[in-house]
């Protein structure tokens, strides 16, 4: 007869912990490892509102479908600007003033288009591609 | 197999293996198990705290190893890249986090381990240039904190930064010559930050680690310091 002699059973004990120690330690390290689908890979435009409702010289903020926020500007009838909010220096979000975008934090300028004029950022403001349906703004992925 | 005990001959070791043949690692371990460390070295947790420094190392190795995996170190990309880690990669929370305690827990536990050596006086001669490399070991981890505080690249470390390198400033002579190094230019950039990356991953791991073999030889060829009034045998 084959008894289970109380060596195997702990010896068995032993091994059963053993594996699901691996486990524990595996499960999170693939999952990790494995690449997440980046929601920035989605190319859909987002509903920015009518243009009826932004004036000319007025600014509104929205998400783009990266989940960055992003300010429209109309500088002028024909022309409406989606550029990124985040000032590249640290950050903070630039809203309009005086005719050009302005960073609250460090003062960096950027004209409409995301020039920079002056201050500490490094480069100027991404723009977005934008794009009018039906007396509607959408604004979609990052311009390369 | 039976209900029997085992018999005498069931306990005999195995003959070794063809490795073991080779390089004889398990009886090298075996060997290096054989001291005897004191009984007061084992039974009070107060010396269990440099073994614990070096277990947090090693965590802080593999945490920042996985890390690594997603992390970016520019401008651009370093806080959403952090950003990234917190919210869309699986477990990147519970590994950044692990990262983050356990960088506290090893100063912390370096520093417990520190006030363990003196209260005993371990410091003490045989016992001095280990005392020394552990206090270069304490300064390397708080460097290591210092670095690391900037690479998610946050207003908080933005400006945690600019004061600890502006510190800098004030050392005689070299102070606007170490400010720069620190820098890479005059002002926190984009250039101070890939310096401290490789600081943090490169430059002080390599270092710590062999400070750390070599706070453990030193260990071992002294021994483990015994208390004042201590006689040997005595309480076992």
């Amino acid at each position: 007869m084959d008894f289970m002699t109380r060596k195997r059973f702990l010896d068995s004990l032993l091994g059963l912990g053993s594996l699901g120690t691996v486990f524990v330690v595996a499960y999170p390290l693939v999952n990790f490892v494995n690449p997440p689908e980046r929601s920035s890979e989605s190319g859909e435009w987002v509903d920015a509102g009518p243009i009826a409702e932004l004036s000319v010289g007025a600014s509104k903020d929205i998400m783009s479908n990266q989940g960055i926020p992003v300010i429209v500007v109309r500088p002028e009838e024909e022309v409406i600007t989606a550029l990124e909010k985040k000032c590249p220096h640290l950050g903070c979000m630039v809203d309009l003033e005086d005719g050009e975008l302005l960073c609250p934090c460090h003062g960096a300028k950027f004209t409409l288009d995301g020039t920079l004029i002056s201050g500490p950022s490094p480069r100027g403001l991404k723009q977005f591609e934008v794009k009018e349906l039906d007396g509607n703004i959408y604004v979609g992925k990052e311009q390369a | 197999m039976s209900l029997d005990a085992p018999t005498r001959t069931e306990q005999t070791e195995p003959a070794p293996g063809y490795l073991e043949r080779r390089f004889g690692l398990v009886a090298a371990l075996k060997h290096e198990g054989e001291d005897i460390i004191p009984r007061h070295a084992t039974f009070w947790p107060v010396y269990y705290m440099g073994g614990l420094s070096a277990l947090t190392f090693a965590i802080q190795v593999a945490s920042g190893i996985l890390l690594m995996f997603y992390y970016k170190p520019t401008v651009d990309e370093a806080y959403s890249s952090v950003e990234f880690i917190m919210t869309e990669v699986s477990f990147g929370w519970f590994v950044r986090s692990v990262h983050h305690w356990c960088a506290n827990l090893f100063v912390v536990l370096m520093l417990l381990h520190m006030l363990r050596v003196i209260l005993v006086g371990g410091y003490k001669p045989p016992r001095e240039l280990t005392w020394v490399t552990g206090f270069l070991l304490l300064l390397l981890g708080m460097m290591f904190g210092f670095t690391g505080y900037l690479l998610p690249w946050d207003q908080i470390a933005y400006w945690a930064t600019t004061v600890g390198t502006e510190m800098a400033r004030s050392v005689p002579f070299i102070g606007d010559w170490l400010l720069q190094f620190l820098r890479g230019g005059e002002n926190v950039s984009g250039d101070t930050l890939t310096r401290f990356f490789v600081m943090h991953v490169i430059i002080l791991p390599i270092f710590t680690a062999l400070l750390i073999l070599v706070h453990l030889l030193m260990i071992r060829t002294t021994g483990i310091s015994n208390p004042i009034n201590y006689q040997p045998g005595k309480e076992d």
